[in-house]
């Protein structure tokens, strides 16, 4: 049962699996491509100690009757096909896993983050339509984009780092413009008492 | 610490009512990354779990209609100024606004936006491109990466397992 990609109705499709094909949703009467394609299961071959016979086998840290077939690279306890987690060239097992992914050690696995140059650029706008808050907005608009290009490298990514320096400039043009005007009017209004 | 760069190519971007959408192409699987006030939400669809690819087009009529509402309002305001007893400048100064209105619903009305939708088991990604040589060439380069990504995850689990510590 597939879904249809106008309404999300689901339903049988008639193509067959590999061929490029014209169907039509039953609901919306509507016209669409789809290609079909039957992924391969995730293979779990989970062995048990002495079914290979070989001498030596380790049993798993966390399932004694299971065959150990691999150690986790970062506690080094031997872990079966169930325990076992691939991930960004490393093998780990489940509570290293849950501890790295806590600590944001995993950065392919995260999932939500804060738009911080984004952010950084509209306190730059708004500081510009509101000059009177420039003090406040351009030194914030340099603190996001700062955590924004560090948040951006550490996840190893280069779409929005020309966001973040083109905000961390205005943030900085903002303050010392904010410096200036009011440094001048509180020049002229020095000029002016002292002429008076 | 900081992380050897990815390599991220987006492929499209387009927006809905709250939400801003890009999708990425990365090793092995199509990132979404759905973008709302400052906040991203990152969903991925892998090449290997992709059960469906569809393909169709789409007009925006919510969007054709909201244009074409405000190009009769412009366009109405501004003849109401221009016969008026006002300046006509006035109202030439609505007559731009409405042109640009009625080009966008021209535009839409004749050019359709090509839609390609990735189903996995847990997640979609759908992409939108404004030409059909886009959507075409797209098409065949995911078509190639999840047929390729399917037969490797085919030939690895026909691996023995052998190892023993």
């Amino acid at each position: 049962m597939y879904p249809c990609p106008r309404c999300d109705e689901v339903q049988s499709l008639k193509v067959s699996p590999g061929v490029v094909a014209q169907e039509s949703c039953r609901h919306c009467n509507r016209p669409f491509t789809a290609l079909i394609f039957e992924p391969p299961p995730p293979p779990v071959e989970v062995r048990r100690l002495g079914e290979t016979g070989l001498e030596g086998e380790n049993p798993c840290a966390h399932h004694e009757g299971n065959a150990a077939e691999a150690e986790c690279d970062r506690c080094g306890a031997y872990i079966c096909a169930l325990c076992r987690i691939d991930c960004e060239a490393r093998v780990l097992c489940p509570a290293c896993f849950d501890r790295l992914v806590k600590a944001k050690e995993l950065p392919s696995l995260e999932t939500r983050f804060r738009d911080r140059c984004g952010m950084a650029l509209s306190y730059c706008l708004f500081g510009i339509l509101f000059w009177v808050l420039g003090i406040v907005l351009g030194p914030a608009a340099v603190y996001y984009a700062f955590t924004g290009l560090r948040e951006l490298r550490r996840r190893g990514e280069t779409h929005g780092i020309v966001r973040g320096y083109l905000a961390m400039l205005l943030g900085g043009l903002l303050t010392v413009g904010w410096f200036l005007i009011i440094g001048l009017m509180l020049f002229s209004a020095l000029i002016g008492a002292m002429g008076g | 610490m900081t992380a050897t760069p990815r390599r991220r190519t987006r492929l499209s971007r387009y927006h809905q009512l709250a939400a801003r959408y890009r999708i990425y192409r990365v090793d092995g699987a199509l990132e979404v990354d759905e973008l709302s006030a400052h906040d991203i939400l990152r969903r991925r669809v892998l090449f290997d779990e992709v059960i469906l690819m569809t393909r169709h087009r789409r007009r925006p009529l919510l969007m054709i209609s909201l244009a074409a509402l405000l190009a009769a309002l412009f366009l109405s305001i501004g003849l109401a100024l221009y016969y008026g007893d006002v300046p006509p400048a006035w109202g030439i100064g609505f007559f731009v606004p409405a042109g640009l209105a009625g080009l966008y619903v021209l535009g839409r009305l004749t050019v359709p936006i090509h839609v390609l939708t990735l189903y996995s088991p847990r997640s979609k990604a759908r992409l939108e491109f404004s030409t059909e040589r886009g959507a075409g060439e797209a098409w065949q380069e995911l078509e190639r990466a999840v047929a390729e990504a399917q037969e490797s995850a085919r030939r690895t689990s026909q691996v023995p397992v052998t190892a023993t510590i």
